[in-house]
């Protein structure tokens, strides 16, 4: 166990000092932007600070794991990047999970920095909102890494990945509230996994945000996150991965 | 533990129908080089990806010696993290080996020494020539004590410096282990392999030792003579039938194995002096090229 930890420990150094070379983008694209974009957002409203800044939480999310981290399982999978790989003592399992961590931990701090927009009670709030918000990152974490391993095409990925995010943006209620009865809308908003993580949040936040009853989104996200732990599992006990791909 | 590595019949057909591989057979003893040499194409970097179990063969075994731990593999292509420095670079795959600090840290210093790297090991990958991030593959493949090292063009887009640096670290290396030198370069073959194996169009057309390679080769050994009395050097070349062509007194002569020209050498010696000789024979370059062009 304690070996298994300390590969992850190493494939988590490995992608932040690989990062070392982006370190302004990643500041601009993971800090400055979206809080300059929560500021203004906060300034123009004063009321349901908690809505908007669980919101901003939920596409922080998406925007990292969605934005890099499937691209980043999806460079691994590339033949050449695989053949490295295969010099080194650790396992493709290992090594996807070292990322996830990765990127947990770069997005981490942005969460907790936006629990102080919401003025009241942080630790409270902090308390409440963990669980759900471990389970929200767990989930996208893992269709992050799912479809990662599905599209291997790495530049392919590049053009398809705004596009997942945006659609799951747009039929979600991150910024604002949806309150149409329509079955269109709502059976989108109920296949949509993000709409789900916010429902389990902001639920915990005020009781009067709730969109599904909570069991239902419980139940689905882990339901859906038993689904892709399998097929990552599938696709990674491959032995002769480049079968796929070449 | 002598055998390490034994490849039995294998075949490698990709879904759209092309044959990489060919019922392809051999052995890597302990200790050994064997050199992999053949055209782009012709298969080499499947069979290699086979050994690697990154594919799978359509049919026949790879069979791994269960003593071999650690298979460690150079690829044709220096892929490495731009944003890691040089010492990152080696000390990073030597964690995952699971190595305590002191161990990593006295390997990396030596196997920095062994390579030249020691002057750039705080500059950054990305910063490097191709030949560099080559030195620093092969420093990684060593560093982790593997039992078999799999080497896919080592010295391609290296200079001469450091191609005979990675060339004594090779041998130097090669106690206790089976190495696979997949090269194009036929001095590097020459110098470092103890067997080589000629593949074309997926199959092995030439398994053994390099100085047995001329004589699956039928070209022909050129005699280039100058003798004091050349009407005794002529009724030689008549009574023995030699194919020759004559220009004054230099005298070239054609023979298709290296034995019977010696012989002949020892003839002429007999009843004339020799003013001038020149042997051509093909050389291990020439050799297999011959083979592989016969196959085409």
């Amino acid at each position: 166990m304690l070996k298994i930890w300390n590969k992850i420990k190493t494939g988590v150094e490995l992608e932040f000092k690989g990062m070392r070379m982006f370190k302004f983008q990643i500041f601009v694209s993971m800090f400055l932007i979206p809080f300059s974009y929560l500021i203004i957002v906060l300034l123009n409203k004063s009321t349901n600070m908690d809505y908007l800044v669980s919101g901003f939480m939920i596409s922080m999310m998406i925007g990292a794991y969605f934005g890099i981290l499937s691209l980043r399982v999806s460079n691994l999978m590339q033949a050449e990047v695989i053949e490295l790989y295969t010099t080194f003592s650790v396992s493709k399992t290992i090594i996807i999970f070292s990322l996830g961590i990765t990127y947990f931990l770069l997005t981490m701090p942005i969460f907790f920095i936006s629990y102080l927009f919401i003025a009241d009670n942080i630790m409270e709030i902090i308390f409440k909102t963990l669980v759900p918000l471990l389970l929200g990152n767990f989930l996208v974490i893992l269709i992050s890494i799912a479809i990662g391993l599905k599209v291997r095409n790495y530049y392919a990925l590049m053009g398809l990945m705004p596009l997942v995010s945006y659609i799951l943006m747009i039929i979600s209620p991150v910024y604002y509230q949806i309150k149409s009865n329509n079955i269109i809308i709502k059976s989108l908003l109920y296949i949509n996994p993000i709409v789900h993580i916010l429902n389990i949040i902001r639920t915990e936040l005020n009781k009067r945000y709730m969109i599904f009853p909570l069991w239902q989104s419980y139940s689905l996200i882990i339901v859906l996150s038993f689904l892709l732990i399998f097929y990552i599992n599938k696709k990674l006990k491959s032995m002769y991965i480049l079968e796929k791909i070449l | 533990m002598k055998e390490l590595l034994k490849i039995e019949n294998i075949c490698k057909t990709y879904p759209n129908g092309v044959k990489a591989n060919k019922n392809i057979s051999f052995k890597l003893n302990v200790n050994e080089i064997i050199g992999l040499v053949g055209p782009n194409g012709a298969g080499k970097t499947t069979l290699i990806r086979q050994i690697l179990k990154l594919l799978k063969p359509t049919s026949g075994n790879i069979i791994i010696n269960d003593k071999v731990k650690k298979i460690s593999y150079v690829p044709q292509m220096p892929v490495f993290f731009p944003s890691l420095t040089v010492e990152e670079s080696i000390k990073i795959p030597l964690k995952f080996e699971g190595l305590n600090s002191k161990d990593i840290n006295n390997k990396t210093e030596n196997i920095l020494q062994e390579t030249g790297l020691t002057s750039i090991r705080k500059q950054y990958n990305y910063t490097l020539s191709g030949g560099q991030k080559k030195l620093i593959m092969i420093a990684l493949a060593f560093s982790q004590d593997p039992d078999i090292v799999i080497l896919d063009e080592p010295t391609s887009m290296v200079d001469i410096i450091n191609k005979e640096r990675i060339w004594n670290l090779i041998k130097k290396y090669k106690k206790n282990k089976g190495i696979l030198l997949s090269s194009h370069d036929m001095n590097e073959i020459k110098i470092l392999a103890d067997k080589v194996i000629i593949i074309t169009n997926g199959e092995i057309i030439y398994n053994g030792k390099i100085e047995e390679i001329n004589r699956k080769v039928k070209t022909p050994v050129e005699l280039n003579i100058s003798v004091v009395n050349p009407k005794k050097l002529e009724k030689i070349i008549k009574d023995k039938n030699i194919i020759h062509m004559s220009k004054g007194n230099n005298y070239s002569l054609f023979f298709s194995e290296l034995s019977e020209a010696l012989s002949i050498i020892e003839k002429i010696k007999e009843y004339n002096d020799i003013q001038y000789l020149n042997i051509e024979y093909p050389s291990f370059e020439k050799g297999v090229y011959e083979l592989v062009k016969n196959m085409e």
